[in-house]
Protein backbone atom coordinates (compact mmCIF):
# COMPACT_ATOMS: atom_id res chain seq x y z
CA UNK A 1 0.00 0.00 0.00
CA UNK A 2 1.20 3.23 -0.68
CA UNK A 3 1.32 6.01 1.86
CA UNK A 4 0.62 9.26 1.23
CA UNK A 5 3.05 11.94 1.32
CA UNK A 6 1.00 14.49 2.39
CA UNK A 7 1.66 17.87 4.30
CA UNK A 8 2.15 18.31 7.88
CA UNK A 9 -0.72 19.23 9.44
CA UNK A 10 -0.73 20.45 13.40
CA UNK A 11 -3.41 21.95 14.75
CA UNK A 12 -1.67 23.49 17.63
CA UNK A 13 -3.10 27.56 17.80
CA UNK A 14 -4.93 27.10 21.25
CA UNK A 15 -2.03 25.29 22.75
CA UNK A 16 0.34 27.75 21.39
CA UNK A 17 -1.39 30.87 22.42
CA UNK A 18 -1.40 30.03 25.72
CA UNK A 19 1.43 27.76 26.17
CA UNK A 20 3.97 30.19 25.02
CA UNK A 21 3.28 32.80 27.65
CA UNK A 22 2.08 29.94 30.48
CA UNK A 23 5.51 28.20 30.29
CA UNK A 24 7.45 32.21 30.36
CA UNK A 25 5.49 32.28 33.31
CA UNK A 26 6.79 28.89 34.53
CA UNK A 27 10.44 29.29 33.96
CA UNK A 28 10.44 32.85 35.34
CA UNK A 29 8.47 31.49 38.47
CA UNK A 30 11.74 28.75 38.54
CA UNK A 31 14.61 30.67 37.83
CA UNK A 32 13.67 34.02 39.55
CA UNK A 33 11.54 32.59 42.40
CA UNK A 34 12.43 35.11 44.55
CA UNK A 35 11.75 38.07 42.31
CA UNK A 36 8.39 37.20 41.28
CA UNK A 37 7.64 36.49 44.99
CA UNK A 38 8.94 40.18 46.00
CA UNK A 39 7.55 41.94 42.46
CA UNK A 40 10.95 42.97 41.59
CA UNK A 41 11.46 45.78 39.15
CA UNK A 42 13.78 43.17 37.00
CA UNK A 43 10.91 40.66 36.72
CA UNK A 44 9.43 42.28 33.79
CA UNK A 45 12.99 42.11 31.97
CA UNK A 46 13.44 38.83 32.57
CA UNK A 47 9.86 37.76 32.00
CA UNK A 48 10.36 39.52 28.44
CA UNK A 49 13.45 36.96 28.63
CA UNK A 50 11.72 34.24 29.71
CA UNK A 51 9.25 35.14 26.72
CA UNK A 52 11.65 35.29 23.88
CA UNK A 53 13.24 32.23 24.58
CA UNK A 54 10.33 30.57 24.92
CA UNK A 55 8.59 31.81 21.61
CA UNK A 56 11.80 31.71 19.70
CA UNK A 57 12.15 27.92 20.22
CA UNK A 58 8.72 27.13 20.67
CA UNK A 59 7.88 28.32 16.95
CA UNK A 60 11.82 27.04 15.57
CA UNK A 61 11.16 23.97 17.12
CA UNK A 62 7.76 23.62 16.05
CA UNK A 63 8.95 24.07 12.38
CA UNK A 64 11.99 21.65 12.43
CA UNK A 65 9.04 19.27 13.19
CA UNK A 66 6.96 19.97 10.81
CA UNK A 67 9.74 20.05 8.27
CA UNK A 68 11.14 17.03 9.19
CA UNK A 69 7.65 15.24 9.39
CA UNK A 70 7.11 16.59 5.50
CA UNK A 71 11.11 15.37 4.20
CA UNK A 72 10.40 11.73 6.31
CA UNK A 73 6.96 11.56 5.91
CA UNK A 74 7.17 7.00 5.95
CA UNK A 75 7.06 5.42 9.25
CA UNK A 76 10.01 3.38 8.14
CA UNK A 77 11.58 6.64 8.00
CA UNK A 78 11.29 7.59 11.74
CA UNK A 79 14.59 6.58 13.45
CA UNK A 80 15.91 8.84 10.01
CA UNK A 81 13.80 11.18 11.03
CA UNK A 82 13.95 11.37 14.80
CA UNK A 83 18.17 11.20 15.08
CA UNK A 84 18.09 14.59 12.00
CA UNK A 85 15.33 16.44 13.79
CA UNK A 86 16.73 15.93 17.20
CA UNK A 87 20.32 17.32 16.04
CA UNK A 88 18.30 20.40 14.06
CA UNK A 89 16.84 20.95 17.22
CA UNK A 90 19.44 21.03 19.67
CA UNK A 91 21.81 23.56 17.33
CA UNK A 92 19.07 25.77 17.03
CA UNK A 93 18.54 25.63 20.54
CA UNK A 94 21.96 26.23 21.59
CA UNK A 95 21.65 28.85 18.71
CA UNK A 96 19.10 30.92 19.68
CA UNK A 97 19.75 30.52 23.87
CA UNK A 98 22.95 32.15 23.71
CA UNK A 99 21.72 34.43 21.26
CA UNK A 100 18.85 35.54 23.92
CA UNK A 101 21.55 35.33 26.54
CA UNK A 102 23.94 36.95 25.36
CA UNK A 103 23.35 39.41 23.14
CA UNK A 104 19.51 40.30 24.72
CA UNK A 105 20.39 40.18 27.92
CA UNK A 106 23.39 41.84 28.16
CA UNK A 107 23.83 44.47 25.47
CA UNK A 108 20.37 45.43 24.85
CA UNK A 109 18.45 45.10 28.25
CA UNK A 110 21.95 45.53 30.38
CA UNK A 111 20.67 42.88 32.65
CA UNK A 112 23.87 42.87 34.55
CA UNK A 113 24.39 39.51 36.59
CA UNK A 114 26.89 36.91 35.84
CA UNK A 115 25.26 34.27 34.00
CA UNK A 116 27.67 30.41 33.56
CA UNK A 117 28.12 29.55 30.38
CA UNK A 118 26.01 28.41 28.23
CA UNK A 119 22.74 29.04 31.25
CA UNK A 120 20.26 29.75 29.30
CA UNK A 121 20.67 26.38 26.62
CA UNK A 122 20.56 24.18 30.00
CA UNK A 123 17.74 25.95 31.33
CA UNK A 124 15.99 25.98 27.69
CA UNK A 125 16.77 22.37 27.11
CA UNK A 126 14.24 20.12 29.31
CA UNK A 127 11.05 22.26 28.28
CA UNK A 128 12.37 22.19 24.83
CA UNK A 129 12.72 18.27 25.14
CA UNK A 130 8.90 18.24 26.82
CA UNK A 131 7.38 20.29 24.53
CA UNK A 132 9.21 18.22 21.30
CA UNK A 133 7.83 15.38 22.97
CA UNK A 134 4.52 16.32 23.36
CA UNK A 135 4.18 17.25 19.43
CA UNK A 136 5.98 13.83 18.63
CA UNK A 137 3.00 11.41 20.81
CA UNK A 138 0.19 13.52 19.56
CA UNK A 139 1.16 13.53 15.80
CA UNK A 140 2.11 9.81 16.29
CA UNK A 141 -1.46 9.31 18.41
CA UNK A 142 -3.43 11.50 15.35
CA UNK A 143 -1.90 9.26 12.56
CA UNK A 144 -2.27 6.00 14.33
CA UNK A 145 -6.21 7.35 14.45
CA UNK A 146 -6.14 8.00 10.85
CA UNK A 147 -4.61 4.65 10.56
CA UNK A 148 -7.48 2.59 12.20
CA UNK A 149 -10.19 4.96 9.89
CA UNK A 150 -8.64 4.28 6.78
CA UNK A 151 -8.86 0.69 7.66
CA UNK A 152 -11.94 0.55 8.54
CA UNK A 153 -13.25 2.69 5.35
CA UNK A 154 -10.99 0.15 3.26
CA UNK A 155 -12.88 -2.80 4.86
CA UNK A 156 -16.20 -1.04 4.53
CA UNK A 157 -15.62 -0.26 0.85
CA UNK A 158 -14.61 -4.32 0.48
CA UNK A 159 -17.72 -4.89 1.68
CA UNK A 160 -19.83 -2.94 -0.83
CA UNK A 161 -17.60 -3.80 -3.77
CA UNK A 162 -18.77 -7.77 -2.62
CA UNK A 163 -22.53 -7.20 -1.77
CA UNK A 164 -22.40 -5.24 -5.17
CA UNK A 165 -20.97 -8.48 -7.29
CA UNK A 166 -22.42 -11.36 -4.83
CA UNK A 167 -26.05 -9.76 -4.61
CA UNK A 168 -26.90 -13.21 -5.52
CA UNK A 169 -24.65 -15.34 -3.63
CA UNK A 170 -25.13 -19.15 -3.38
CA UNK A 171 -23.56 -21.02 -1.13
CA UNK A 172 -20.17 -21.42 -2.93
CA UNK A 173 -19.85 -25.47 -2.16
CA UNK A 174 -23.46 -25.69 -4.10
CA UNK A 175 -22.35 -23.59 -6.95
CA UNK A 176 -18.90 -25.56 -7.23
CA UNK A 177 -20.62 -29.18 -7.09
CA UNK A 178 -23.70 -28.09 -9.03
CA UNK A 179 -21.34 -27.40 -12.18
CA UNK A 180 -18.73 -30.54 -11.02
CA UNK A 181 -22.13 -31.76 -11.44
CA UNK A 182 -23.03 -30.55 -14.74
CA UNK A 183 -19.40 -30.73 -16.14
CA UNK A 184 -20.72 -34.75 -16.07
CA UNK A 185 -23.78 -34.29 -17.81
CA UNK A 186 -22.21 -32.23 -20.30
CA UNK A 187 -19.79 -34.89 -20.99
CA UNK A 188 -18.20 -34.66 -24.57
CA UNK A 189 -19.04 -31.14 -25.47
CA UNK A 190 -15.70 -29.25 -25.01
CA UNK A 191 -16.87 -26.18 -25.72
CA UNK A 192 -19.18 -26.52 -23.20
CA UNK A 193 -16.97 -27.66 -20.61
CA UNK A 194 -14.39 -25.18 -21.54
CA UNK A 195 -17.53 -22.53 -20.66
CA UNK A 196 -18.04 -24.07 -17.47
CA UNK A 197 -14.03 -24.39 -16.48
CA UNK A 198 -13.99 -20.42 -17.40
CA UNK A 199 -17.35 -19.94 -15.00
CA UNK A 200 -16.08 -21.84 -12.19
CA UNK A 201 -12.83 -19.60 -12.66
CA UNK A 202 -14.84 -16.34 -12.57
CA UNK A 203 -16.76 -17.35 -9.74
CA UNK A 204 -13.91 -18.72 -7.42
CA UNK A 205 -11.71 -15.53 -8.44
CA UNK A 206 -14.56 -13.33 -6.80
CA UNK A 207 -15.13 -15.28 -3.59
CA UNK A 208 -11.04 -15.67 -2.92
CA UNK A 209 -10.81 -11.86 -3.94
CA UNK A 210 -13.01 -10.67 -1.68
CA UNK A 211 -10.54 -10.87 1.21
CA UNK A 212 -7.69 -8.68 -0.37
CA UNK A 213 -7.50 -5.35 -0.56
CA UNK A 214 -4.61 -5.31 -3.43
CA UNK A 215 -3.92 -8.55 -6.41
CA UNK A 216 -1.35 -8.19 -8.82
CA UNK A 217 -2.33 -7.00 -11.78
CA UNK A 218 -1.33 -10.62 -13.33
CA UNK A 219 -4.26 -12.35 -11.41
CA UNK A 220 -6.70 -9.53 -11.87
CA UNK A 221 -5.46 -10.35 -15.95
CA UNK A 222 -6.05 -13.89 -15.54
CA UNK A 223 -9.14 -13.39 -14.51
CA UNK A 224 -10.35 -10.79 -16.75
CA UNK A 225 -9.14 -12.79 -19.81
CA UNK A 226 -11.48 -15.86 -18.18
CA UNK A 227 -14.61 -13.17 -18.00
CA UNK A 228 -13.68 -11.78 -21.32
CA UNK A 229 -14.20 -15.29 -22.67
CA UNK A 230 -18.14 -16.11 -21.03
CA UNK A 231 -18.83 -12.49 -22.76
CA UNK A 232 -17.11 -13.15 -26.10
CA UNK A 233 -19.19 -16.36 -26.39
CA UNK A 234 -21.98 -14.07 -26.13
CA UNK A 235 -21.20 -11.10 -28.24
CA UNK A 236 -18.23 -13.04 -30.41
CA UNK A 237 -16.60 -10.67 -32.76
CA UNK A 238 -18.83 -7.65 -31.99
CA UNK A 239 -16.96 -7.35 -28.19
CA UNK A 240 -13.41 -6.91 -29.02
CA UNK A 241 -10.73 -6.83 -26.34
CA UNK A 242 -6.85 -5.39 -26.50
CA UNK A 243 -4.78 -5.57 -24.21
CA UNK A 244 -1.52 -3.49 -24.15
CA UNK A 245 0.48 -4.24 -20.66
CA UNK A 246 4.18 -4.46 -20.29
CA UNK A 247 5.36 -7.82 -18.77
CA UNK A 248 6.89 -5.48 -16.35
CA UNK A 249 3.24 -4.21 -14.79
CA UNK A 250 1.97 -7.24 -14.13
CA UNK A 251 3.64 -7.62 -11.23
CA UNK A 252 2.12 -4.35 -9.54
CA UNK A 253 -0.97 -4.29 -7.38
CA UNK A 254 -4.21 -3.20 -7.90
CA UNK A 255 -7.42 -3.05 -6.01
CA UNK A 256 -9.44 -6.86 -7.17
CA UNK A 257 -11.98 -6.95 -9.64
CA UNK A 258 -11.44 -2.67 -10.66
CA UNK A 259 -10.81 -3.66 -14.22
CA UNK A 260 -13.29 -6.54 -14.26
CA UNK A 261 -16.21 -4.12 -13.05
CA UNK A 262 -15.29 -1.05 -15.89
CA UNK A 263 -15.21 -3.85 -18.24
CA UNK A 264 -18.60 -5.13 -16.93
CA UNK A 265 -19.83 -1.05 -17.03
CA UNK A 266 -18.48 -0.73 -20.80
CA UNK A 267 -20.95 -3.93 -22.26
CA UNK A 268 -23.87 -3.07 -19.78
CA UNK A 269 -24.05 0.60 -21.05
CA UNK A 270 -22.97 0.53 -24.48
CA UNK A 271 -24.36 -1.01 -27.85
CA UNK A 272 -22.52 -4.42 -29.08
CA UNK A 273 -23.79 -5.54 -31.95
CA UNK A 274 -21.91 -6.66 -35.65
CA UNK A 275 -22.63 -2.72 -37.20
CA UNK A 276 -21.40 -1.28 -33.97
CA UNK A 277 -18.66 -3.59 -32.31
CA UNK A 278 -17.62 -2.58 -28.53
CA UNK A 279 -14.00 -2.02 -28.41
CA UNK A 280 -12.53 -2.13 -24.97
CA UNK A 281 -8.62 -0.92 -24.96
CA UNK A 282 -6.86 -1.95 -21.79
CA UNK A 283 -3.26 -0.43 -21.81
CA UNK A 284 -0.54 -0.11 -19.31
CA UNK A 285 0.22 3.92 -19.88
CA UNK A 286 2.81 6.57 -18.61
CA UNK A 287 2.97 7.46 -14.86
CA UNK A 288 2.15 4.14 -13.67
CA UNK A 289 -1.91 4.13 -14.69
CA UNK A 290 -3.77 1.55 -16.32
CA UNK A 291 -6.50 2.48 -18.92
CA UNK A 292 -9.61 0.77 -20.00
CA UNK A 293 -11.04 2.52 -22.53
CA UNK A 294 -13.96 2.00 -24.69
CA UNK A 295 -15.95 3.53 -27.94
CA UNK A 296 -19.14 5.48 -26.34
CA UNK A 297 -22.64 4.06 -27.98
CA UNK A 298 -24.49 4.35 -25.47
CA UNK A 299 -28.05 2.08 -25.29
CA UNK A 300 -31.20 3.03 -23.54
CA UNK A 301 -31.52 1.02 -20.33
CA UNK A 302 -34.22 1.09 -17.71
CA UNK A 303 -33.01 1.75 -15.23
CA UNK A 304 -30.73 4.67 -14.85
CA UNK A 305 -26.86 4.10 -14.31
CA UNK A 306 -26.57 4.60 -10.63
CA UNK A 307 -22.43 4.60 -10.91
CA UNK A 308 -21.93 2.85 -8.26
CA UNK A 309 -19.30 0.61 -9.30
CA UNK A 310 -17.51 3.67 -10.94
CA UNK A 311 -17.85 5.79 -7.55
CA UNK A 312 -16.57 2.50 -5.46
CA UNK A 313 -13.55 1.96 -7.66
CA UNK A 314 -12.99 5.70 -6.73
CA UNK A 315 -13.67 4.95 -3.30
CA UNK A 316 -11.35 1.81 -2.70
CA UNK A 317 -8.74 3.84 -4.62
CA UNK A 318 -9.17 7.41 -2.20
CA UNK A 319 -7.80 4.85 0.67
CA UNK A 320 -5.22 2.92 -0.80
CA UNK A 321 -3.36 5.84 -2.68
CA UNK A 322 -3.02 9.90 -2.87
CA UNK A 323 -3.26 9.08 -7.01
CA UNK A 324 -6.18 10.18 -8.08
CA UNK A 325 -8.60 7.68 -10.26
CA UNK A 326 -9.11 9.84 -13.76
CA UNK A 327 -12.29 9.20 -15.95
CA UNK A 328 -12.06 10.88 -19.43
CA UNK A 329 -15.54 11.61 -20.62
CA UNK A 330 -15.19 12.46 -24.76
CA UNK A 331 -18.13 12.16 -26.83
CA UNK A 332 -16.35 9.29 -28.85
CA UNK A 333 -14.90 7.68 -26.11
CA UNK A 334 -15.11 6.79 -22.57
CA UNK A 335 -11.29 6.07 -20.70
CA UNK A 336 -10.62 5.48 -17.16
CA UNK A 337 -7.71 5.80 -15.69
CA UNK A 338 -6.73 4.03 -12.52
CA UNK A 339 -3.29 3.80 -10.58
CA UNK A 340 -1.16 0.68 -10.11
CA UNK A 341 0.36 0.41 -7.08
CA UNK A 342 4.34 -0.68 -6.08
CA UNK A 343 3.39 -3.16 -3.50
CA UNK B 1 -1.71 -48.90 -10.94
CA UNK B 2 -4.68 -49.35 -8.31
CA UNK B 3 -6.35 -46.51 -7.57
CA UNK B 4 -9.33 -46.14 -4.95
CA UNK B 5 -12.53 -43.14 -5.45
CA UNK B 6 -13.76 -41.76 -2.12
CA UNK B 7 -16.62 -39.82 -3.74
CA UNK B 8 -20.67 -39.20 -2.82
CA UNK B 9 -21.81 -38.10 -5.48
CA UNK B 10 -22.76 -39.90 -8.31
CA UNK B 11 -21.94 -37.78 -11.68
CA UNK B 12 -18.70 -36.27 -9.62
CA UNK B 13 -17.66 -39.78 -9.43
CA UNK B 14 -18.36 -41.41 -13.02
CA UNK B 15 -16.70 -38.17 -14.68
CA UNK B 16 -13.27 -38.41 -12.38
CA UNK B 17 -13.24 -42.12 -13.80
CA UNK B 18 -13.89 -40.79 -17.19
CA UNK B 19 -11.38 -38.13 -17.34
CA UNK B 20 -8.47 -40.68 -15.35
CA UNK B 21 -9.11 -43.34 -18.05
CA UNK B 22 -8.77 -40.43 -20.70
CA UNK B 23 -5.71 -39.41 -19.20
CA UNK B 24 -4.33 -43.12 -18.51
CA UNK B 25 -5.69 -46.29 -19.89
CA UNK B 26 -3.40 -48.55 -17.52
CA UNK B 27 -4.95 -46.69 -14.27
CA UNK B 28 -7.24 -49.58 -12.67
CA UNK B 29 -10.58 -48.46 -10.65
CA UNK B 30 -10.30 -50.33 -7.71
CA UNK B 31 -13.07 -49.27 -5.70
CA UNK B 32 -15.70 -46.31 -5.94
CA UNK B 33 -16.84 -45.25 -1.99
CA UNK B 34 -19.45 -42.94 -1.03
CA UNK B 35 -18.51 -42.71 2.70
CA UNK B 36 -16.25 -43.20 5.84
CA UNK B 37 -18.74 -45.63 7.12
CA UNK B 38 -17.88 -47.79 3.46
CA UNK B 39 -14.53 -46.66 3.36
CA UNK B 40 -13.83 -47.87 6.81
CA UNK B 41 -14.85 -51.57 5.60
CA UNK B 42 -12.96 -50.89 2.55
CA UNK B 43 -9.45 -50.65 4.25
CA UNK B 44 -10.02 -53.25 6.88
CA UNK B 45 -10.24 -55.80 4.07
CA UNK B 46 -7.87 -54.40 1.41
CA UNK B 47 -4.70 -53.20 0.73
CA UNK B 48 -3.52 -50.31 0.07
CA UNK B 49 -4.11 -48.99 -3.36
CA UNK B 50 -1.35 -46.58 -5.11
CA UNK B 51 -3.22 -43.80 -5.43
CA UNK B 52 -6.44 -42.17 -3.93
CA UNK B 53 -8.35 -39.50 -4.77
CA UNK B 54 -10.73 -38.01 -2.26
CA UNK B 55 -13.14 -35.94 -2.02
CA UNK B 56 -13.29 -33.82 1.46
CA UNK B 57 -17.43 -33.47 2.20
CA UNK B 58 -19.03 -36.98 2.61
CA UNK B 59 -22.50 -37.82 3.24
CA UNK B 60 -21.58 -39.31 6.87
CA UNK B 61 -19.01 -36.62 7.45
CA UNK B 62 -15.51 -35.40 6.60
CA UNK B 63 -13.02 -38.17 4.54
CA UNK B 64 -9.90 -36.92 7.07
CA UNK B 65 -11.54 -39.33 9.99
CA UNK B 66 -10.47 -42.16 7.43
CA UNK B 67 -7.21 -41.32 7.56
CA UNK B 68 -7.48 -40.67 10.94
CA UNK B 69 -8.52 -44.44 11.99
CA UNK B 70 -6.16 -45.62 8.91
CA UNK B 71 -2.56 -44.74 8.50
CA UNK B 72 -2.96 -45.03 5.07
CA UNK B 73 0.15 -45.90 2.93
CA UNK B 74 -0.97 -44.59 -0.21
CA UNK B 75 -0.97 -40.93 -2.08
CA UNK B 76 -3.89 -38.74 -1.98
CA UNK B 77 -5.06 -36.84 -4.77
CA UNK B 78 -8.29 -34.74 -1.80
CA UNK B 79 -10.67 -33.40 -4.65
CA UNK B 80 -12.62 -29.90 -3.19
CA UNK B 81 -15.40 -27.70 -4.45
CA UNK B 82 -14.81 -24.93 -2.10
CA UNK B 83 -12.99 -25.69 1.61
CA UNK B 84 -10.63 -22.39 1.81
CA UNK B 85 -9.74 -24.19 5.30
CA UNK B 86 -8.58 -26.99 3.33
CA UNK B 87 -6.59 -25.24 0.81
CA UNK B 88 -4.99 -23.38 2.71
CA UNK B 89 -3.38 -26.46 4.93
CA UNK B 90 -3.06 -28.37 1.42
CA UNK B 91 -0.88 -25.51 0.16
CA UNK B 92 1.08 -25.83 3.04
CA UNK B 93 1.77 -28.86 3.51
CA UNK B 94 2.23 -29.78 -0.35
CA UNK B 95 -0.77 -31.76 -0.90
CA UNK B 96 -2.26 -32.19 -3.99
CA UNK B 97 -5.85 -31.03 -4.52
CA UNK B 98 -8.00 -30.41 -7.60
CA UNK B 99 -10.66 -28.03 -7.48
CA UNK B 100 -14.32 -29.03 -8.58
CA UNK B 101 -15.17 -28.89 -11.60
CA UNK B 102 -12.10 -30.41 -12.51
CA UNK B 103 -10.26 -29.73 -15.28
CA UNK B 104 -8.63 -32.17 -17.16
CA UNK B 105 -5.39 -30.24 -17.88
CA UNK B 106 -4.87 -30.25 -13.91
CA UNK B 107 -5.70 -33.71 -13.53
CA UNK B 108 -3.15 -35.16 -15.94
CA UNK B 109 -0.49 -32.55 -13.81
CA UNK B 110 -1.38 -34.12 -11.08
CA UNK B 111 -1.39 -37.82 -12.15
CA UNK B 112 1.84 -36.36 -13.54
CA UNK B 113 3.57 -35.32 -10.29
CA UNK B 114 2.48 -38.21 -8.58
CA UNK B 115 4.32 -40.49 -11.62
CA UNK B 116 7.46 -38.43 -10.48
CA UNK B 117 6.95 -38.56 -6.82
CA UNK B 118 6.57 -42.20 -6.70
CA UNK B 119 10.30 -42.79 -7.58
CA UNK B 120 11.36 -41.63 -4.94
CA UNK B 121 8.34 -41.38 -2.37
CA UNK B 122 8.20 -44.89 0.23
CA UNK B 123 4.35 -45.68 1.00
CA UNK B 124 5.61 -44.76 5.13
CA UNK B 125 6.62 -41.25 3.62
CA UNK B 126 3.13 -40.97 2.40
CA UNK B 127 1.44 -41.60 5.56
CA UNK B 128 3.33 -39.12 7.45
CA UNK B 129 2.02 -36.54 5.30
CA UNK B 130 -1.42 -36.97 5.70
CA UNK B 131 -0.69 -37.16 9.60
CA UNK B 132 1.08 -33.88 9.26
CA UNK B 133 -1.81 -32.61 7.18
CA UNK B 134 -4.24 -33.96 9.97
CA UNK B 135 -2.22 -32.18 12.69
CA UNK B 136 -2.39 -28.96 10.81
CA UNK B 137 -6.30 -29.51 10.55
CA UNK B 138 -7.18 -29.92 14.71
CA UNK B 139 -10.70 -29.04 13.79
CA UNK B 140 -11.55 -30.54 10.92
CA UNK B 141 -10.05 -34.38 10.79
CA UNK B 142 -10.43 -34.91 15.12
CA UNK B 143 -10.19 -33.09 18.10
CA UNK B 144 -6.64 -33.60 19.82
CA UNK B 145 -4.04 -36.27 18.51
CA UNK B 146 -4.77 -39.38 20.09
CA UNK B 147 -1.78 -41.09 17.80
CA UNK B 148 1.36 -40.91 16.60
CA UNK B 149 3.31 -42.43 13.87
CA UNK B 150 6.95 -43.53 14.62
CA UNK B 151 9.16 -44.25 11.30
CA UNK B 152 11.79 -46.83 12.03
CA UNK B 153 13.69 -48.48 9.17
CA UNK B 154 11.19 -47.67 6.73
CA UNK B 155 8.56 -48.90 8.85
CA UNK B 156 5.67 -46.76 10.51
CA UNK B 157 4.92 -47.44 14.32
CA UNK B 158 1.77 -46.40 15.39
CA UNK B 159 1.60 -45.15 19.15
CA UNK B 160 -1.61 -44.91 21.03
CA UNK B 161 -2.23 -42.40 23.67
CA UNK B 162 -2.43 -45.09 26.11
CA UNK B 163 0.81 -46.23 25.34
CA UNK B 164 2.72 -42.64 26.28
CA UNK B 165 4.01 -41.89 29.98
CA UNK B 166 5.42 -38.40 28.58
CA UNK B 167 7.34 -35.95 26.49
CA UNK B 168 10.37 -34.80 27.28
CA UNK B 169 12.98 -32.21 25.69
CA UNK B 170 16.85 -31.80 26.33
CA UNK B 171 19.14 -30.68 23.56
CA UNK B 172 16.27 -29.09 20.92
CA UNK B 173 15.00 -32.75 20.58
CA UNK B 174 11.77 -33.90 22.29
CA UNK B 175 11.66 -37.37 23.15
CA UNK B 176 8.38 -39.84 23.70
CA UNK B 177 8.79 -41.79 26.20
CA UNK B 178 6.79 -45.19 26.39
CA UNK B 179 5.03 -46.52 29.65
CA UNK B 180 7.48 -49.97 29.13
CA UNK B 181 10.41 -47.66 29.10
CA UNK B 182 11.04 -47.39 24.87
CA UNK B 183 12.01 -44.08 23.62
CA UNK B 184 10.95 -42.00 20.46
CA UNK B 185 12.51 -39.13 18.46
CA UNK B 186 9.62 -37.23 17.49
CA UNK B 187 9.27 -34.26 15.25
CA UNK B 188 7.38 -31.43 17.55
CA UNK B 189 8.20 -29.08 19.99
CA UNK B 190 6.75 -29.55 23.12
CA UNK B 191 4.21 -26.26 22.33
CA UNK B 192 3.15 -27.88 19.62
CA UNK B 193 2.44 -31.12 21.49
CA UNK B 194 0.90 -28.82 24.32
CA UNK B 195 -2.30 -28.09 21.65
CA UNK B 196 -2.52 -31.26 19.89
CA UNK B 197 -2.45 -33.36 23.09
CA UNK B 198 -6.10 -33.85 24.80
CA UNK B 199 -5.78 -31.40 27.99
CA UNK B 200 -7.36 -34.06 30.17
CA UNK B 201 -5.12 -36.73 29.78
CA UNK B 202 -2.03 -34.73 29.63
CA UNK B 203 -0.47 -31.85 31.39
CA UNK B 204 2.46 -29.57 30.79
CA UNK B 205 4.52 -29.73 34.27
CA UNK B 206 7.81 -27.43 32.93
CA UNK B 207 9.39 -26.26 29.82
CA UNK B 208 11.05 -29.74 29.60
CA UNK B 209 8.38 -31.98 30.37
CA UNK B 210 4.36 -32.98 28.90
CA UNK B 211 3.48 -36.01 31.46
CA UNK B 212 0.67 -38.49 30.79
CA UNK B 213 -1.84 -38.82 34.20
CA UNK B 214 -0.52 -42.26 34.77
CA UNK B 215 3.05 -41.41 34.56
CA UNK B 216 2.61 -39.65 37.98
CA UNK B 217 4.39 -42.10 40.84
CA UNK B 218 4.79 -39.77 43.51
CA UNK B 219 4.12 -35.99 44.33
CA UNK B 220 6.57 -34.30 47.07
CA UNK B 221 6.37 -30.65 48.63
CA UNK B 222 9.13 -28.83 47.39
CA UNK B 223 10.52 -25.60 49.25
CA UNK B 224 9.04 -22.03 47.55
CA UNK B 225 5.44 -24.03 47.06
CA UNK B 226 7.02 -25.73 44.33
CA UNK B 227 6.76 -29.56 43.73
CA UNK B 228 8.65 -32.23 43.06
CA UNK B 229 7.26 -35.39 41.50
CA UNK B 230 8.94 -38.54 40.23
CA UNK B 231 7.84 -40.62 37.39
CA UNK B 232 7.43 -43.68 36.05
CA UNK B 233 9.50 -44.38 34.28
CA UNK B 234 12.28 -42.80 36.31
CA UNK B 235 13.75 -39.56 34.90
CA UNK B 236 17.37 -38.88 35.05
CA UNK B 237 16.61 -34.98 36.15
CA UNK B 238 14.88 -34.03 38.77
CA UNK B 239 10.88 -32.87 37.77
CA UNK B 240 9.58 -29.46 39.50
CA UNK B 241 6.51 -28.00 38.97
CA UNK B 242 6.51 -24.49 39.50
CA UNK B 243 4.77 -22.56 42.17
CA UNK B 244 1.99 -20.89 39.84
CA UNK B 245 1.65 -24.66 37.97
CA UNK B 246 1.38 -26.25 41.30
CA UNK B 247 -2.46 -25.29 41.97
CA UNK B 248 -3.54 -25.96 38.28
CA UNK B 249 -1.45 -29.62 38.50
CA UNK B 250 -3.85 -30.58 40.92
CA UNK B 251 -6.77 -29.55 39.86
CA UNK B 252 -5.60 -31.59 36.76
CA UNK B 253 -4.92 -34.74 39.30
CA UNK B 254 -8.24 -34.80 40.93
CA UNK B 255 -10.21 -34.32 37.26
Amino acid sequence: MENPKSIVRINDRKARLFGIPAVSLLITGMVHFDELRLLDTGLFKNLLLAFANTFLLWEGNRLIFIYARHHFPQYHQTSQRIVIQSVVSLVYTLLVSTIVDYWLCQHLLHVGQEVSLLFGFRTALIPTAIITLIYESVYFFESWKANVKRTEALARENVQSQLEVLKNQLDPHFLFNSMNTLAALIDENTDAQAYLERLSDVYRYVLVSRDKTTVSLEEEMAFLNAYIYLNKIRFRENLQVETHIAAAAYRQQIAPLSVQMLVENAIKHNVVSKDKPLIIKISHEEENYLSVENNVQEKTLFEKSTKVGLQNIINRYGLLTERQVEIIHDPAFFRVRIPLLQN
Amino acid sequence: MKTLIIEDEYPAAERLQKLIRGVDETIEIVGVLESIEAAGKWFSTNRAPDLIFSDIQLSDGLSFQIFETFSVKAPIIFTTSYDEYAIKAFKVKSIDYLLKPIKLQELEAALGKFREMRVHASPVDYALKIESLLDALPTAGRKYKTRFLIKQNDQLLPISQDEIAYFITANEMVCLVRKDGKQHLVDYTLDELDKLLDPRLFFRLNRQLIAAMPAIHKIHSHFNGKLKLELKPETTQEVLVSREKAHPFKEWMEG
